[in-house]
Parts: structure tokens; sequence; C-alpha cells
């Protein structure tokens, strides 16, 4: 395995490619064509190693050659559920957890449904991201993405999640209604060599005496949540996706509105050693932005499709880094999905801003399509503090291969296509207004001039009441993505404008720009706490940009 | 990526060479016990982060010139914070956080961290003035308490050792302005090369908890770790 140990990077991407991903858009710079993009002797790598002119810190680029377009893009397996024997339940939920939650004695009273037994190990593997290069990694069953959990609102099942590795960790449904137990609150550890139940119960708030199915969740994800050391686990391999459905979904399949062909599309960036190890830094509080873009576990990986309609649960797995996605083309594509939840109707985009941890569920026609799309990232970014603006070339992230003619009878979905009711929170029905400032004080993060602390609660909101919450970014410089556990959120406004269309309805991460305010409603329905929110950015939060709140009744 | 890793990772290996020929010596046909690496279990970053230091030499509070790396990071467990003497801000109640914690950790059974502080203004900050500020603030060295060392010297060296611990802000204007310098206790242990920092000024528990869970060197033989369940679903 040759791996350019002379610290020459090259970016091998043929100038024919580079031309078919700028479109022929004559304004652009040149693509980084086949040529060298960096040559860094041993005198230029001195600066990575400091002690020299001794500025701020400098990330070494990943030493390691890459051929874009080179592995078919996989997607990750679906867990399978444990089966019982002779009658008897895999194992007994909560036998290995400390302390039984309530929520564990309703089950039965909760769903007509037997509870659907899993195991999730978690331990170390190696991955190869780059093709040869294997990277030791911390995984959910060995592999990254872990595999993907499938769900179904009103079945609940429990995970016993096991922990191989050495480091506590704590497993967060990301946007999904999971009582506290079980939604991995940062010191709800699981000790190395311990194992944990957690019990998702696939639920909806009531509404007006009726379950509500406007919150049913769709394309939710689970990841690391360990105090400290979030950022290190996530980047390390600790996530996967989480998958709901319910009959309204189900009913828009069958009746063929949204397309059968599903993919997911988990995007994050990581950095490399020249050994193929990831270039982790530990103590860039600022955030870890990667050189090398994978997406499910493959750096730029190509994907066959015919011509049709697809659906794509687009996940920003990254712990720092935003995403503008465009189709090299300039293709137009429908939003259905903003975070877990499905939109009131299907919305075109041309282009989609996407901040860590943000999910957007799309449906993109390829039917009259060009033989080679490709999926662009056009936002540059250097450092966790905030992306630089749009780049001067795009970084395609993956490769469509278009063949076959056009399929008939597709999926119908199209502009403006119903697909879930929403209800929405009346500004009436708001009891509390509560205000949080992100911010930074002596080098870590801060909310309301607090650093986190696991033991102290921020809010109690009372159960089934509606709360506004205005989210502040008063530091000029940085961009924070806000994430609250346990309910979705309605955003209001966005520096006192409405926000975007698609942003509109239910989200679970919201981004505050430099300089910017965010309003949400949301209401508390589902369990008792306590529950955190923080910054997204997950070296922020391992730095205490987070605070909890209590629901109480 | 540099010569020294190689030799550290090279130097493990050989490491685990010797233990397993040994125990092929001692355990005859049983299976070779598992080498050093699978058992100190360190993160899956190739980086050492200790080699981004940068290497400078200091003076202690006893006056004696320190070789920062070889002497507190090497192979060792350490906490690091920045601070002033004169400080009224933030390094009080860093001082007493961190004191209260070294205490707190001994009474646990761990006196093996070091802890350093640094000055962020030395050329006011002599050794003596150190050394005054320790015996004020009742900090000694003695058996059975983790060695707590406070250092000056040049203050470019300083800066240079306090960016590459990430101890920074990227606005030049923040971090220029000592009232607002870092106040996070930067801790790592070079053999497991897990780093991290935390604030210095959470309540002192915290601090605790987070050097206690994160400087130690841990292991993946679980003996527990046996399960009620065989795994039907792993890949």
């Amino acid at each position: 395995m040759s791996l350019g140990n002379d610290g020459v990077r090259r970016v091998e991407i043929e100038r024919s490619v580079a031309e078919k991903v700028i479109g022929g858009q004559a304004d652009r710079r040149k693509f980084f064509g086949s040529a060298t993009v960096a040559a860094l002797s041993g005198a230029a790598w001195a600066k990575f190693a400091y002690g020299q002119a001794g500025d701020e810190p400098e990330l070494p680029p990943t030493p390691i050659p890459v051929r874009p377009f080179q592995t078919v893009l996989p997607v990750p397996p679906v867990l399978q559920p444990l089966t019982s024997r002779n009658g008897q339940a895999p194992f007994v939920p909560g036998s290995a957890f400390h302390g039984i939650a309530p929520e564990f004695a309703d089950v039965a009273k909760y769903s007509q449904f037997p509870l659907k037994y899993y195991t999730v190990d978690m331990r170390p593997s190696r991955h190869e991201f780059i093709p040869g290069v294997k990277t030791p990694v911390w995984t959910y069953n060995g592999i990254v993405p872990g595999p993907t959990i499938k769900a179904r609102i009103g079945e609940p099942i429990v995970v016993r999640f096991r922990n191989r590795l050495s480091v506590e960790t704590s497993v967060h449904l990301h946007g999904g209604h999971s009582p506290s137990h079980a939604d991995g609150f940062p010191t709800y550890f699981i000790e190395p060599g311990k194992d944990r139940d957690y019990f998702y119960p696939n639920t909806v708030p009531m509404h007006n005496g009726h379950l509500d199915y406007s919150e049913s969740i769709s394309t939710a994800w689970y990841h690391d949540h360990a105090m400290d050391i979030a950022g290190p686990n996530v980047f390390f391999g600790l996530s996967g996706l989480y998958l709901c459905t319910d009959r309204i979904e189900e009913n828009l399949i069958a009746s063929n509105v949204l397309p059968r062909l599903d993919v997911p599309l988990v995007l994050c960036d990581r950095r490399f050693n020249a050994d193929g190890t990831f270039y982790y830094d530990m103590l860039d509080h600022d955030g870890a932005i990667g050189d090398i873009f994978l997406v499910n576990g493959k750096v730029q990986p190509k994907f066959q499709v015919q011509r049709r309609k697809y659906r794509f649960r687009i996940l920003n797995g990254s712990n720092a880094r935003y995403y503008d996605l465009r189709f090299s083309d300039g293709r137009e594509f429908l939003q259905v999905g903003n975070d877990s939840w499905l939109l009131p109707f299907a919305m075109p985009r041309e282009s989609m801003m996407l901040s860590p941890a943000k999910r957007a569920d799309i449906i993109v026609d390829f039917s009259d399509a060009p033989s080679v799309v490709y999926l662009n990232n056009w936002m540059a970014q250097s450092s966790g503090r905030k992306p630089d603006g749009t780049a001067l070339t795009p970084t395609p992230l993956m490769k469509f291969e278009v063949v076959g003619n056009r399929v008939r009878n597709d999926a119908k979905v199209e502009k403006g296509t119903p697909i879930r009711p929403h209800v929405p929170i009346l500004a009436s029905e708001i009891q509390t207004t509560r205000v949080f400032d992100f911010g930074r004080s002596n080098g870590s993060w801060v909310i309301n001039n607090q650093l986190y602390e696991p033991t102290r609660m921020d809010a109690s909101p009372k159960l089934n009441t509606a709360e506004r919450w205005i989210f502040n970014n008063n530091s000029g410089g940085w961009w924070h993505p806000i994430h609250v556990h346990l309910e979705s959120y309605q955003v209001q406004s966005i520096n006192g404008q409405a926000p975007p269309l698609w942003e509109s309805f239910k989200s679970d991460t919201v981004n505050l720009e430099g300089g910017t305010s965010a309003e949400i409603f949301m209401k508390f329905r589902t369990f008792k706490g306590p529950f955190a929110f923080h910054c997204h950015n997950v070296e922020h939060e391992d730095l205490r940009m987070m605070m909890n709140f209590n629901v109480v009744e | 990526m540099t010569l020294k890793n190689t030799g550290w990772k090279a130097s493990i290996v050989l490491g685990g060479l010797l233990l397993a020929i040994l125990s092929i010596g001692l355990a005859g046909n049983r299976p070779v016990a598992t080498s050093v690496e699978s058992e100190v279990d360190r993160p899956p970053s190739g980086n050492r982060q200790s080699d981004r230091f940068a290497k400078v030499r200091l003076v202690d509070h006893q006056g004696r010139e320190v070789d920062f790396y070889q002497e507190f990071v090497k192979d060792k467990k350490l906490a690091v914070n920045f601070m002033y003497t004169v400080c009224k801000g933030i390094c009080p109640g860093m001082t007493a956080n961190i004191k209260r914690a070294r205490e707190e950790l001994a009474a646990k059974g761990i006196t093996d961290i070091c802890f350093v502080s640094i000055s962020i203004e030395p050329d006011k900050d002599t050794p003596e003035r150190l050394a005054a500020y320790m015996e004020v603030n009742g900090i000694e060295n003695r058996e059975g308490i983790s060695p707590w060392v406070f250092l000056t010297g040049d203050l470019a060296s300083i800066d240079r050792l306090r960016k590459s611990m990430g101890v920074f802000d990227r606005d030049p204007v923040v971090d220029a302005d000592r009232t607002q310098h870092g106040g996070v206790l930067t801790f790592g242990n070079d053999q497991t090369n897990w780093w991290g920092a935390t604030p210095a000024l959470q309540p002192f528990g915290g601090i605790v908890s987070t050097l206690e869970r994160l400087t130690q060197v841990r292991t993946r033989n679980f003996p527990g770790g046996s399960t009620m369940v065989p795994l039907g679903n792993l890949e």
C-alpha cells in the first residue's frame, strides 16, 4: 500500500470530470484539474508540527491520494431483531439497566404489539473509507455507519447497547420522542464492559384526545452523546440511521406517491494520517473539519440509478461541517422531509444548506437527467468556526450514473403534493417564554453565560404546555446549530423574518449564524425529563454549550 | 506521521512481541496472551496529540529550568491551565477549583496526574512570585497527592505552547485580551493518547469525574463482559 508518505497530496480528479462538475460555467475558476493541488515539502510540513513560527494550529491535509467515484455506494444493512425461543423473550428488558423507568411498566398498555428485541455492540473495528486503506474505527456492530434501525410508530422496541469500548458511551436517538432514560442523556453512561437497554416506544404525543400522527418521526439517527467525549466518539464512527414509518407514510408509498426506491445518504467529512488512521485533534474545540468527503462511509462513491424518481434521506453526520448541496446539472428536486418529520407538502429546491445533524428527505427525478450527475457541495469550510462561504469550485460528494430508459408508472409526487398533515402550535397556546444566549466565555462554550452542568436543570417546562424559546447567537464570528431533545419544534422566525418554507414546520435542529436570533414554539407532551439541548457542533457541545430541561407535571 | 510516532508504535509492537514470547515460554501450549497494544486501549485516531505541543523550555516556581515536554508530557498524565498571579478575574476561581479537585482525586487514590499552571504574564510572574502565589493559596507538594507545578518563561514560548494545546481564541483581539484568557483545564494521558479540556470554573466535582474517567489507562479486558443472551444479529 503506497500512501504517498512524501507528503504530497494528489487530487486525482480528471479535467474532463472537473468540467462536467462545473457544468461549463465560464465564470467559475478552473477546477483543481489533474495537477497537484498542494505539494508539501518536508519544510512545509513543519508548520503543522508547531514550535516553529508558532501561530494558530493548522490542520495537516490528508496525505493519502484519493480517487473519487471508484467505490459503489453501500447502503447500511438493517438491524435484525433477535428471535424469541420457546415463547421466551430474548432478554428481560431493564435487567441491565440501572433502575427501571416507569415507561417500561406501561409497555403492555401502550401497544398490542410485542416488543422487538435488538442488540448492538459498540466495539472497535476496521473500515475501508478509502479503497485499500483500513482505518481503525469505533462502531455499532462493527460497521460505519452503524446498522439502520427500522421502526414503526406504535411498535415499541428495546435495544440492548453493549459497550465494548474503553470509554463511557451514551446513545442518543436524535429526533425522536424517547423517554429520558433512553434518550442518551450525557451522564446516563454505559460504562465500558456494561450493557444498557434503550426502550424506544415509537410513540406520538396526544392532541385533543387523539394520537397526533403529524408527529410521527421518519428520518432520525442515533449517535453517541457521552459527556465530554461525544465529539471523538461520533468522529470515530458511532452513528447510524433510525428510520421510522407509520400508516400515513406507508400509504403514500403503497399508492405510488412516494418512490419505493429509498436510499440513505449519510454525509461525513474526515481527516486521515498517512497510515490510514483518523487524524483527530482532541484539543481543537472549534469543531473537527475533515478534508475527505464520505457518503455512507465511503469516499466520494458512485451510484447507478434508473431514469425515475428516487427518495434520498440525507443526513449531515459531520461534527462541524456545513454543506451547500446542489446537483451538477442544476436540477430541481423536491424536499418532502425536514429533520425527522415529513413536510405537509413537497417543496421544490435547487440548493440546500445542511447544518450539522440536520436531515433532508428529498425526491430526485432522474428521468430526464444526463448520463452522469454529481451531488456537489458548494460550501467551503476550513475551521469549525463557521463556513468560509461559497466555494469557487464545488466538491462532488458522489456520482450518479443514470442508465436505461425512462421508467413507466413512476412515483407521482410532484411540487405541492400533500405528504403529512401539520398541526401548528398557536401563539395563543404559549404559556412561557425563555431566552437562551449562545456564546463563548474564557475558551469554553456557554449558554446564558453558564457552563453545562449535568445535575442542574436550566428549564422546567410543564407537561402538556407550549413554550416560546428564543435562541440568540450574539457572537459575530461563530455559527451554532441548536438541537433540542425530546420534542419537535416549530421555527417561528429567524431574525424577525419568517423562516424558509421548509423550516416553517417541524425541526429538531436550527442553525444560528453569527448575530442571529431564532424564535421557536415547542410543546412538551410525551415524557418527563431530564433532557438536553445544545449546540450540535459536537466539539462545542463537549466544551459545555449545552443545558438541561426537565419536563415536570 | 513522524519518526517519533513510528518509534512509539514500534516500541509497543516490540513490547507486545516480548510479552508474547514470554507468555509462550511460561504458558506452554496455551494461546498467546493478548498483546500490550490490545490491552491498553487507545482512541482509534493515529495522530499522537502531544506531537503537536510546542517543545519549549520553561522555568518552574523553584527557578529550575525545565523541558516542558520531557518533564510533564512524555508518557505522563497531565492537567494544564494558563493563569497569572495578579488576575482578579477567573484565576482565583480556577486555582481554588483545581486545588479542590486535586485533593478529591487524591482521596480517590489518584495521585499521578501532574497539575501544571502556566503564567501568561511571565515577565511579571517570576519564580519567586509563583512560589509566593502557591503559598498564599495553600498549595503544597507532598506525598499522597498529585504534584502541582507553576511555570513561567518567555512569553513567546508560552504563547506557542498555549496555542499548540488548543487554548486560544481565533479572534486575535480576544486572544490578546488577558481578561478573556482561556479558563479551561487541558488534560491528557500521553500513554493512552486521550486528551481533552474541561472548564476549570465548573464546580470541582465535574473536574474530578472528568479527570477520573479520561486520564486513567483503560483496558478492554472486561471480566463481567459476558452476556446473558447469545448475539443473534451481528454481522
